[in-house]
């Protein structure tokens, strides 16, 4: 039983955001600037990303990556600058995700698995629109590929911290999102947890999805990452790891703050690990 | 024991009252559930304090008569949450001190306007308190038919309420119209504050949108299963108080709402003491 069929059907998707266009670059950011009234947030940021790309943002805390993130997402607007998500302003796409630290959370709140990736289908249908059995097949779909399918009735908080991230790659597979922003999704896993988010990374690349993932293990993020971009406000540098990781790049990011030890296949870094970031509310 | 429960009934008043107490609190513990997820609970009570002008100046231009004060109540109660709105929006103001502000604003206008009327005080506790047992067959239409709205309301939105009650930035992600939604939500509960009036008063109109949400909260962790429970505990409050009212004769408003904070207090005291003894047994 549903109110829809007493309406005329949704738009599809193609008729309601913009279209994208082919051989254009999923993601392309141009001298972007992001000020929070006076205060400048990022500036001179710019850089592409093509599909199925996997883009480290590294900086030290405050640097700025959550709001780069939110402009991508079309949540925050550039001061100066543009981003276009595949030829387009990010404000008419439903394809980019963006999945907040887990801290900001509320893993009290009253809902199941399920309820919480079919919630990435909310936008897609359409108001008065309710969820059908297509629906609930993309997410039973999105569960299976993260490995949840088993746990879909479990309130929230009764997820270790792995599987509530991989909750929200589902989630961001309902929604059929080709971009997803990942705001420290590594922060407080344990290794096989860490490992487990990888090899779904791995399994989501011939599906052409772009990940960007905000991360503060240096070595992380120059061992299993394609690109890098690392940010103190302003861009440090962007590349290949191996070209931006190095020393003198990490010691200007830093500023001294980072501990740089000697290690038999060169270099490691470790930054600063902590969790806190920017201390802008979750809006 | 069966006549204790009839002999309130041969009385029209009671039974008129009982059915706008049972309505009242049903609408109310529902949309009181997107009201304690979304920490609007100060929200709600000032809304239910500012509407007291518009009752007043009702009251006065009609000489008493119900269905003038019913609409003054409801203007109010949507000027005051745009009002709100806007000094929140359009300057450095934080929202809950906007709330305050309007809030107690408000207020002192209601009560300069009723203290203009000789009998003063009668008038005044009759608004602040309610008065269940004066409702008449008008006001019990009238409480149905938007009552009715109001759960239509939140039966239509329901996906999206839930989306930007549990987070939102994923409500602006997935493009949904979140300020529309945001006001939505506040109109509800204006409209809800208003059919209450009568029931419970504009003092102790926020009991009936926490308490017995709050309490389902504690016993549910499936928001359908916890809107069934807040309104199964809000209409045994509403027959409960009015029995109470009946035999020990004290105000309705005031017993049912009390009613509301016991069951409260019950629920309450056996989770918590149930959690600390399966901690010990387990320790």
């Amino acid at each position: 039983m549903s109110i829809a069929r007493f309406r005329k059907p949704a738009l599809r998707d193609e008729e309601r955001y913009f279209p994208h266009e082919p051989g254009v670059p999923i993601l392309n950011v141009d001298h972007l600037q992001v000020k929070y009234g006076e205060i400048m947030a990022i500036d001179q940021i710019f850089f592409q990303l093509n599909q199925a790309d996997r883009l480290a943002v590294v900086g030290p805390n405050g640097a700025g990556k959550s709001t780069l993130f939110k402009a991508i997402a079309g949540l925050l607007k550039p001061t100066a600058g543009s981003i276009r998500i595949a030829g387009h302003e990010p404000g008419g796409h439903l394809c980019i995700s963006y999945i907040s630290q887990r801290s900001l959370v509320d893993w009290t709140f009253p809902v199941r698995v399920f309820d919480v990736v079919m919630m990435g289908r909310t936008g897609r249908l359409g108001l008065m629109h309710w969820p059908g059995k297509r629906d609930r097949e993309i997410v039973h779909h999105a569960l299976s590929v993260v490995h949840l399918v088993s746990l879909a009735d479990r309130q929230i908080s009764q997820l270790s911290g792995g599987q509530q991230q991989r909750m929200f790659i589902a989630q961001a597979l309902a929604q059929h999102a080709e971009l997803m922003l990942m705001d420290e999704p590594f922060s407080g896993l344990d290794k096989p947890s860490q490992e487990e988010l990888f090899k779904i990374l791995d399994d989501l690349r011939p599906q052409k999805v772009t990940v960007m993932v905000a991360l503060h293990d240096l070595k992380m993020a120059s061992e299993r990452f394609d690109k890098a971009l690392l940010l103190n406000h302003r861009q440090l540098a962007f590349g290949l790891p191996a070209d931006v990781f190095r020393e003198d790049i990490l010691e200007d990011a830093y500023s001294g703050k980072l501990q740089i030890r000697p290690t038999t296949g060169g270099t490691t870094a470790f930054d600063d690990t902590c969790c806190e970031e920017e201390g802008h509310p979750h809006a | 024991m069966l006549e204790f429960l009839t002999a309130p009934l041969q009385y029209a008043f009671m039974v008129r009252g009982m059915a706008a107490a049972i309505l009242v609190g049903v609408v109310s513990a529902v949309l009181g559930c997107f009201i304690i997820l979304r920490g609007m609970a100060f929200l709600g009570d000032a809304l239910s304090h500012a509407v007291l002008p518009g009752v007043a100046v009702g009251y006065l231009i009609s000489g008493g008569a119900r269905e003038p004060v019913f609409w003054w109540a409801m203007l109010t109660a949507l000027l005051s949450a745009l009002g709100i709105g806007i000094v929140t929006r359009t300057s450095k103001i934080k929202e809950d001190t906007a709330i305050g502000i309007i809030f107690a604003g408000m207020f002192a206008l209601g009560i300069a306007l009723i203290s203009t009327v000789r009998n003063y005080t009668a008038d005044l506790t009759h608004f602040l308190f309610g008065d269940v047992l004066a409702v008449g067959t008008g006001d019990l239409i009238r409480t149905a038919i938007f009552g009715a709205v109001i759960l239509l309301g939140i039966f239509l939105f329901y996906k999206e309420f839930l989306v930007l009650s549990f987070d939102p930035v994923l409500s602006a992600t997935l493009r949904l119209p979140t300020r529309v939604l945001e006001f939505m939500l506040i109109g509800l509960v204006a409209m809800a504050i208003v059919v209450s009036l009568q029931v419970v008063g504009v003092a102790l109109m926020v009991a009936l949108l926490v308490t017995p949400a709050a309490t389902a909260s504690l016993l549910s962790r499936h928001l359908p299963s916890m809107m069934l429970i807040s309104a199964v505990i809000a209409a045994f409050s509403g027959i409960t108080g009015l029995y109470l009212s009946y035999y020990l004769n004290i105000a309705s408003g005031s017993a049912i709402v009390l009613t509301c904070t016991l069951i409260f207090v019950i629920v309450w005291s056996t989770r918590t003491l149930g959690a600390r003894l399966a901690a010990n047994r387990s320790a």
